[in-house]
């Protein structure tokens, strides 16, 4: 057992796995990871199964500081990683060694970074999962998001160091936040309750993400939607990517830590592969949503979750 | 909803007996263990259900839940457990009761008394605590929510707006009338499951005194789990 200590919390710095699926039965928030796609490859790079814990940063990174050798992936935003003051590769396994600092720089795209660790990060389960539910105040380090001071656990790498450092994801294959500014979406379940003239809008203008955006939801601002009567339903089964609109006409995209149920129509779902493109997003990012069949889109999940299972396989040889 | 969540909708009503056969739709459903069914959740008139695409796809999902039939009741009201919780009605806990009060014309004692005397059902647990969303309250005690609502409302509250009562289970923001406060834990996360009160189940509220509610503790817990037990 190995531990890192945060010298500089950054401005958002959590512990988060993928979160607590089998409870929303139970009105519990899923939580975890924003981008869950960057957040598995971390893991799967460094020789872990991809639900182990890793720390999220949002757009400012912590100053980390390991005490043991280790092997660490960077993946999701580009925060100018450093190792000792000298930038390194993301998207890549990196060997650690005792002492080395692990800083972050400039924001250069997306919004949300993930740094895992062979072996991954020990904080006690709370509801099946390590995340960190901040309004809760329960899972992750405390129920908190790191401070100063913390020492993170970090468990036994499961593969050997030598065989996992060095590993990388073809360039190609990298996901790149700044170029897709197309989010698409299916239909539904509400999206009757809009006028032709709304629904037309919702996939011709663009949308700015407010600054009133966390890791419950992405407000929206520009055109507003008009409902044909009203915005209100019975309260209502609500996820992660759901695309609720509330009286005034402005879309919520609704984030990993949103609540379980709510009360206003949802025009619309932005689709798997999708969600994490739009996590990346930041306040005053411009976007449009495309609508798509439900086909196209579970086309899109199957072939992505093959892709990530290959990557898994190098991890069971 | 979008490519891995199929929600059936059934009418647009909030209604006990619609809301049971909801639940047991959703019993039936799991006992078909169908292969790609990750989760079942159930809300005030809806079911929702979160499948892998890589599994199965929506049409066949669709044709399977189809052809499932609800069983006809099994069980009455008197079946199901009722939960009793203890509430303290005092004024320092229930700030909102004067504003109730002078909304609907009864006296305060009145509206504790009209409160007391009604078993609630339990709709949905939802919002992002294990909330339990509870129903109907007396049409005479219906006030729509705050227009501005607190930023902060303790945990443990009880509250009131339109034809439902809540409890607060952990401190956040609320649009709800607080009426008054238990000082049981109905929900703890490190407990599994974590929610005391489930879908489905009744719930009845026992007045305590303002001096009870603040000596609360583990001994008085295991004393009124014995004296109103499961």
């Amino acid at each position: 057992m190995a531990f890192v200590t945060c010298l500089k919390a950054g401005l958002l710095t959590t512990v988060q796995d993928l979160g607590r699926q089998q409870y929303q039965y139970y009105g519990i928030s899923v939580s975890g990871a924003m981008d869950r796609l960057s957040f598995r490859i971390a893991n799967l790079l460094v020789g872990n199964p991809e639900n182990f814990a890793a720390i999220e940063v949002a757009m400012m990174g912590p100053l980390l500081q390991f005490h043991q050798e280790g092997v660490i992936a960077i993946t999701g935003a580009d925060i100018t990683p450093k190792i000792n003051a000298i930038n390194i590769p993301m998207w890549k396994a990196i060997s650690i060694h005792d002492g080395d600092r692990l800083s972050f720089g400039r924001l250069e795209n997306g919004c949300y970074a993930y740094i895992a660790f062979a072996g991954g990060v020990q904080v006690p389960e709370v509801m099946g999962s390590k995340s960190t539910f901040i309004r809760g105040h329960y899972g992750g380090q405390f129920g908190r998001a790191l401070r100063k001071g913390d020492h993170i656990q970090i468990g036994d790498p499961l593969l050997h160091l030598n065989k996992v450092s060095g590993r990388s994801i073809p360039g190609k294959s990298i996901p790149s936040y700044q170029e897709s500014k197309e989010i698409r979406f299916v239909w539904g379940p509400h999206d009757h309750y809009f006028t032709d003239e709304a629904k037309e809008t919702f996939c011709s203008v663009s949308y700015k993400i407010s600054n009133q955006s966390d890791r419950m939801g992405y407000r929206l601002s520009g055109k507003a939607l008009s409902h044909k009567n009203n915005a209100q339903i019975l309260s209502d089964y609500i996820a992660p990517g759901a695309i609720q609109v509330p009286g005034n006409g402005q879309p919520i995209v609704l984030m990993a830590d949103c609540q379980m149920s709510g009360g206003y129509t949802k025009i619309g779902m932005v689709i798997g592969v999708d969600i994490p493109v739009f996590a990346q997003k930041k306040p005053g990012d411009r976007l449009r949503f495309i609508p798509v069949s439900i086909e196209a889109a579970q086309k899109e999940w199957i072939s992505q979750e093959k892709w990530l299972s290959i990557l898994a396989y190098n991890n069971h040889i | 909803m979008g490519e891995q969540i199929i929600i059936l909708k059934f009418d647009d009503v909030l209604s006990i007996e619609l809301n049971q056969k909801i639940q047991r739709y959703a019993q039936a459903i799991k006992e078909k263990k169908i292969k790609g069914i990750k989760n079942l959740i159930t809300a005030m008139n809806t079911l929702s259900i979160v499948y892998d695409p890589r599994c199965i796809c929506e049409q066949r999902l669709k044709e399977l839940l189809l052809k499932i039939s609800i069983k006809s009741h099994e069980r009455n009201e008197s079946g199901y457990p009722v939960i009793h919780i203890p509430i303290t009605f005092d004024e320092k806990y229930a700030p909102d009761l004067l504003y109730i009060s002078e909304q609907t014309g009864l006296s305060k004692e009145a509206i504790i008394k009209v409160i007391i005397s009604k078993t609630y059902y339990v709709y949905m647990i939802g919002f992002i605590a294990g909330i339990p969303y509870m129903g109907n309250l007396d049409r005479r005690l219906i006030v729509p929510r705050r227009s501005s609502p607190r930023v902060r409302v303790p945990k443990g509250s009880l509250a009131i707006a339109n034809q439902m009562i809540n409890i607060y289970t952990i401190e956040s923001p609320g649009g709800w009338h607080l009426i008054g406060w238990t000082p049981m834990n109905v929900f703890n996360a490190k407990r599994d499951p974590p929610c005391l009160i489930s879908a489905g189940t009744y719930v009845k509220y026992e007045p305590i005194s303002v001096q009870e509610a603040e000596t609360w503790n583990e001994t008085r817990q295991r004393e009124w789990d014995a004296e109103w037990p499961l």
